[in-house]
């Protein structure tokens, strides 16, 4: 443990000089408007969905018991 | 039923309703995470469709969009015929009209699966498949899901039919079953604008 707080630095900076780039943008290849507006709408249904739904449900009961 | 509405059970203690009852909050939990995995669906289709060039591709067969438009009407249609049921069913529990229209509701599932494997037997013969291009992948893979989302729902409704002529069915479970129909029908036609009209 004293180890690793002893060396933190150097494992920091190890792994800031090792990092590669990732390759992960699936829209990036393609530097199309279309794909860029599809990559922001698909990125804002996939956010925006689930906190719609469970506020939704969760307005509902606090509306209820009000 | 509202906090004011409480009840005193039998022994004297305060006894509250839940706002929605467990089998309906349970469905509502259900067809949340199925809406996000048609969501995640709907964006990989989204972005790949994005990505080629032209959409649908040379040489790939086009989709039947007047026969499934009219497919779509069928199912939309049991929607109504649902809706009519649980009202019938709130009015007259075990009638004859309730369980004729919950008998209808399955007989337009039943049709629009049917037409649809019509179509994709169809489809396969001039060599639309799941591996001839992205646009077949993507097809099979969204219609297909819809699709055995509604055999089961048909499934559900049937297991709803058998419980309502028994005479055991409960409100709440009716409203559970009508709930995932609702879904079903809801989402076709989001999908129909996007695989097949654009």
């Amino acid at each position: 443990m004293n180890f690793l707080k002893k060396t933190r630095l150097l494992w920091l900076f190890l792994t800031l000089a090792l990092a590669r780039s990732a390759k992960a943008c699936s829209v990036c290849a393609v530097a199309t408007e279309e794909a860029r507006y599809a990559y922001y709408f698909t990125t804002g249904l996939l956010t925006l969905m689930p906190l719609f739904m469970i506020g939704g449900i969760v307005y509902y009961i606090a509306k209820k018991y009000r | 039923m509202r906090y004011a509405e409480a009840s005193y059970s039998g022994e004297g203690a305060l006894e509250r309703q839940p706002p929605i009852a467990n089998s309906v909050l349970g469905m509502i939990l259900f067809i949340m995470t199925e809406l996000m995995f048609f969501a995640a669906l709907i964006s990989a289709f989204l972005i790949i469709k994005s990505t080629v060039g032209v959409w649908p591709p040379e040489g790939q067969p086009r989709l039947p969009v007047l026969v499934t438009a009219i497919n779509s009407f069928f199912l939309l249609s049991s929607a109504v015929t649902l809706f009519f049921a649980n009202r019938s069913y709130r009015q007259d529990a075990y009638g004859e009209k309730t369980l004729k229209l919950l008998r209808n509701t399955m007989y337009l599932g039943i049709l629009f699966v049917a037409i649809q494997g019509f179509e994709w037997i169809r489809l396969l013969s001039y060599g639309l498949t799941m591996t001839s291009s992205q646009y077949g992948a993507f097809f099979y893979l969204i219609i297909g899901t819809h699709a055995l989302h509604a055999v089961g729902a048909i499934v559900g409704l049937t297991w709803l039919y058998k419980l309502m002529k028994e005479r055991r069915l409960k409100q709440q479970t009716f409203s559970a079953g009508q709930l995932f129909w609702y879904f079903v029908v809801g989402l076709w036609p989001i999908l129909y604008v996007l695989v097949y009209l654009t």
